[in-house]
C-alpha cells in the first residue's frame, strides 16, 4: 500500500461520535433482527471496505481486534491507528473482520465462558457482492430463532468464490448457547445482516446458478 | 535541522500554543507549508501511566493523564503530535509542524525550516534557564543534619 | 401518627441547584481562576489528582471551584469526566528512579548517598495562624547565608536508601524476573486475594484520609496489623510521560507529573521471617502528598507480611476509596420512605400481636 493510500485510509476510518452513534444502531438493530436488511450510514460505507465499520465504531484501547484477508497487516495497522485499538491473533480478538473470503480457524473463535459468555467473538464478514431479502436464484439461506417471527430467508448475489468460507464459518456455530459467537453480514453496498448466536441457520449454501457472474 | 523528528516532538511540547500557532500561520503564509489534510481532529482522552516500582521491579498503573492528540497529512507524510491537558488548537499546531518537518527537503527548505529552529532554540535555552533556576532554588535547601555528642 | 407517600419535587430540585450556582458564581467577591486555584492552592489540587486517578491539574481547578472546595466532589466529577474519554493509549513504562527530585529526605540515615534536600516544605515551620498581610510579610532570610552566585543545573546522584541496604545484603530480595501485566482497577474492580499492583493502584487512588485512618488504627487502634515502620526515601519531583511516536515508533517525552515516593523500611521480627534482614513497603502518589505515600508505604509492606492472615488487604481494596466510601454513606440522604414505613408497619404489628396475647401490657 503507497504512503498515500495508507493515510488516506487511517484517515477514513476514523468516525467522529455521530457516526459511531449510526454503526452501533445499525449494528445492534441487525443482531436483534436477524435476516432482516439494515444500512450503514452513506457516509461510513462509501469510505472503507464497509466489513471494516464495526471495528472503525465499536474497537477501542480496551478492545483487541483481528484483521484477516488480504492485506491484512496494513488495515490493522490504519484501524489501530484511527481507534487506539489493539490488533491481536484472533484467537484472542473480541472483534474479527474477516475479508476476502478469509476467516480465522473456526476451532480458534473465542466464544465466551458460561460465567461471561458476552465475552465471545463478534465477526464482520465481509460479502462481495449483495445481500438480498428471500429466496432468489442466488444462494440463500434460512434464518430462524428469536427475533424472527418464523423464518427468513437472505440470498448471497455474486459472492461464488466466498460461499464455502462462509458456509464453514456458519457450520463452526456449535449449539453452546449462551456461549458463542455473532457474525454481521456486510456487503459492498454497505448493508448489513446480523446472525447472533442463538439463530438457527437451516439450508445449506448452494449456489442455484453456477455460472460465475460478471460485472 | 539539527534535531531529530522526536526531539522536535518533545521540545514543541514545552512550547506554548500561542507560539506554536505563530510559528505554523507564517509558514502557512510563506507557503512553505501546504497541501495539509485533517487525519484526527484534536481529541482529547487518556494515558495510562505505568511505574515500575524499585522494591519487586513490579510495574503498576498509578492513574491516567490527560493529553490532545491531533493528526494531519501534510502532503505524503503523516503529523502527529500529543499535548498535555485540553489543547486542541496547541495540538494540531505542534502535529502540522511534525508532518512538515518529516517531508521538508533541507535544501530547498533550508530558510523555512530557520524559522521553526529558532523557535526549538529558544524554548530550550528557556527550558534549560527555567530548570537551572528550579536546581539553584531547591539545592539552597539541601541539609545536612549534625548528630549531638 | 399520620404518614403518607410523597412524590414530586422536581421544581424544588432544579430551584436547589439554581441556589447553588446563584450563591456560588454570584458572590460579591472577586471570581476564582482556575489558575489561582492550580497556583496558590497547589496541594489541594494534588490530592484531587491523586484521588481521581488524572493527572489534570486545569481540569481539577475547575471541578474544586465547581464544588466549592468539596473534596469528593470534586473527585467525583474528575472520574465521571475521566470515564467520557477514550484511552489513547499507555505511556511507555517509567522507571522510579527516573524522576527529577524537587525534596528529599531520609530520616533513616544522617548522611544517605547523595544530598537531603528539604524543597518546598512546611515540616519545620512554626505552626503558627500568619495574620499579617501578604503585601506586609518579609521573606525569611537564612543568618550568615547567601544566596548562590552561580545557578546549578544537575541535582547530584541520590542512592536509594534501599539500595544501601542491598549491597550491605541487610534487605530481603523481591526483585521479580517475571513482569507480570498489571492489574487495572479502573476496568475490574480488585478483590482479595489480589495481586499486589492491584493493591498499590488502589491505594494510588485511596481518599487520603481514609488510608492514613487505616494506618492509624493498625497502629494504635485495636487491628494492629502493621508495625511501626522507619522511613527510608520520602521523595516528590517529576516523572517524564513517554509515548511511541506512531510514525516513526520511537519514544517521545510529551510532558511530565508530579509524584511523592515513599520507601518504608519494616524491621523483620516475625517468627517465620529473617530477622537479620529488613524489607521495604513503596508507596507512590500524584501530586505533593506526603501522608498518603507514608501511610502507602507502610500499608504495602504490612499486607505483604500479612499474607492474607487477617482482613488487612481486604479492608485497604474494599473501604479506602473515597467515592465508594462516601457515596455509600449519602445515599442514606436519599428518600428512605417505603422501607421506613415498612418499619414502622412491622413495629405496630408486633405490638398489636402483643396485646393480644398479653392484654394486660400497657401502651406506650
Amino acid at each position: 500500500m503507497t504512503n498515500q493510500a495508507e493515510i488516506a485510509l487511517y484517515a477514513n476510518l476514523v468516525l467522529d461520535v455521530y457516526e459511531s452513534q449510526e454503526v452501533f444502531r445499525t449494528l445492534l438493530d441487525a443482531l436483534s433482527q436477524p435476516g432482516t436488511i439494515h444500512h450503514l450510514p452513506q457516509a461510513v460505507a462509501h469510505r472503507f471496505v464497509p466489513a471494516l465499520a464495526p471495528l472503525a465504531a465499536l474497537v477501542s484501547h480496551d478492545v483487541p481486534f483481528a484483521i484477516c484477508g488480504v492485506e491484512s497487516v496494513a488495515t490493522s495497522i490504519a484501524v489501530e491507528r484511527a481507534t487506539f485499538g489493539r490488533s491481536v491473533d484472533p484467537e484472542l480478538a473480541i472483534f474479527i473482520a474477516a475479508l476476502s473470503g478469509v476467516t480465522p480457524e473456526a476451532m480458534t473463535i473465542k466464544r465466551g465462558t458460561p460465567h461471561r459468555p458476552d465475552g465471545g467473538c463478534q465477526i464482520s464478514y465481509q460479502i462481495s457482492g449483495r445481500l438480498i431479502l428471500g429466496t432468489t436464484e442466488q444462494s440463500t439461506f434460512s434464518i430462524a430463532g428469536p427475533g424472527v417471527p418464523t423464518v427468513r430467508t437472505i440470498s448471497v448475489e455474486w459472492a461464488t468464490d466466498q460461499l464455502s468460507s462462509l458456509q464453514q464459518l456458519l457450520d463452526a456455530r456449535s449449539d453452546s448457547w449462551p456461549m458463542g459467537f455473532d457474525i454481521w453480514l456486510v456487503d459492498d453496498f454497505g448493508q448489513v445482516v446480523g446472525i447472533p448466536r442463538t439463530s438457527n441457520i437451516t439450508g445449506v449454501m448452494v449456489q442455484h446458478d453456477e455460472k460465475v457472474l460478471e460485472d | 535541522m539539527k534535531f531529530s523528528r522526536e526531539t522536535i516532538c518533545e521540545i514543541l511540547s514545552h512550547c506554548a500554543t500561542k507560539e506554536l500557532t505563530l510559528v505554523v500561520d507564517k509558514l502557512l503564509e510563506v507557503g512553505a507549508v501546504k497541501d495539509v489534510r485533517a487525519v484526527r481532529s484534536p481529541e482529547i482522552g487518556t494515558v495510562q501511566l505505568q511505574v515500575r516500582e524499585p522494591i519487586c521491579q513490579e510495574r503498576f498503573i498509578l492513574g491516567d493523564a490527560l493529553v490532545t492528540v491531533a493528526e494531519v497529512a501534510v502532503g505524503s507524510s503523516l503529523g502527529w503530535a500529543m499535548r498535555m491537558g485540553n489543547d486542541p488548537h496547541g495540538a494540531v499546531a505542534a502535529a502540522i509542524l511534525d508532518g512538515w518537518v518529516a517531508q521538508s527537503v533541507p535544501e530547498t527548505d533550508a530558510p523555512h525550516l530557520a524559522i521553526l529552529e529558532e523557535l526549538l532554540e529558544a524554548t530550550v535555552l528557556q527550558e534549560s534557564a527555567e530548570r537551572s533556576l528550579k536546581t539553584t532554588q531547591v539545592l539552597s535547601t539541601a541539609i545536612e543534619f549534625e548528630e549531638l555528642d | 401518627m399520620g404518614y403518607a407517600a410523597a412524590r414530586g419535587g422536581l421544581a424544588a430540585i432544579e430551584f436547589a441547584e439554581n441556589l447553588v450556582q446563584e450563591l456560588r458564581d454570584g458572590h460579591p467577591s472577586s471570581p476564582l481562576e482556575t489558575d489561582q486555584v492550580t497556583g496558590r492552592l497547589r496541594l489541594l489540587v494534588d490530592r484531587v489528582m491523586g484521588e481521581a486517578g488524572l493527572w489534570a491539574p486545569e481540569f481539577t481547578a475547575q471541578a474544586l471551584r465547581q464544588a466549592e472546595g468539596d473534596v469528593i466532589e470534586a473527585v467525583h466529577l474528575l472520574r465521571a469526566f475521566k470515564s467520557t474519554l477514550p484511552r489513547i493509549g499507555i505511556s511507555d513504562v517509567v522507571n522510579a528512579d527516573d524522576m527529577i527530585p524537587e525534596r528529599r529526605i531520609v530520616p533513616a540515615f544522617r548522611e544517605p548517598g547523595g544530598p537531603q534536600i528539604l524543597g518546598r516544605s512546611t515540616d519545620y515551620t512554626a505552626r503558627m495562624l500568619s495574620t499579617t498581610p501578604r503585601e506586609t510579610k518579609p521573606k525569611v532570610q537564612p543568618a550568615g547565608v547567601t544566596p548562590a552566585e552561580e545557578s546549578l543545573d544537575v541535582i547530584p546522584p541520590m542512592q536509594r536508601m534501599s539500595d544501601v541496604l542491598r549491597d550491605m545484603q541487610l534487605l530481603v530480595d523481591r526483585r521479580r524476573t517475571d513482569d507480570p501485566e498489571p492489574f487495572d482497577i479502573t476496568r475490574m474492580p480488585a478483590k482479595p486475594p489480589a495481586p499486589r499492583s492491584a493493591r498499590l493502584s488502589t491505594m494510588a487512588r485511596a481518599e487520603t484520609g481514609a488510608l492514613v485512618g487505616q494506618w492509624y488504627r493498625n497502629i494504635l487502634g485495636p487491628d494492629g496489623y502493621l508495625h511501626e515502620v522507619t522511613l527510608g526515601e520520602v521523595r516528590h519531583g517529576a516523572m517524564p510521560i513517554t509515548v511511541t511516536h506512531p510514525v516513526t515508533r520511537n519514544p517521545v517525552k510529551i510532558g511530565e507529573y508530579r509524584v511523592t515516593e515513599v520507601e518504608a523500611i519494616e524491621d523483620l521480627d516475625g517468627i517465620d521471617e529473617d530477622r537479620t534482614l529488613f524489607d521495604i513497603g513503596y508507596g507512590l502518589c500524584f501530586g505533593q502528598n506526603e501522608r498518603k505515600a507514608i501511610a502507602m508505604a507502610n500499608l504495602d509492606i504490612a499486607c505483604h507480611r500479612d499474607g492474607q492472615r487477617s482482613e488487612l488487604e481486604q479492608s485497604i481494596l474494599m473501604t479506602t476509596d473515597g467515592l465508594d466510601s462516601s457515596g455509600f454513606l449519602e445515599h442514606l440522604k436519599l428518600p428512605h420512605y417505603v422501607t421506613f414505613r415498612s418499619m414502622i408497619e412491622r413495629k405496630i404489628a408486633v405490638r398489636q400481636a402483643r396485646l393480644q396475647t398479653s392484654p394486660t401490657e400497657s401502651k406506650p
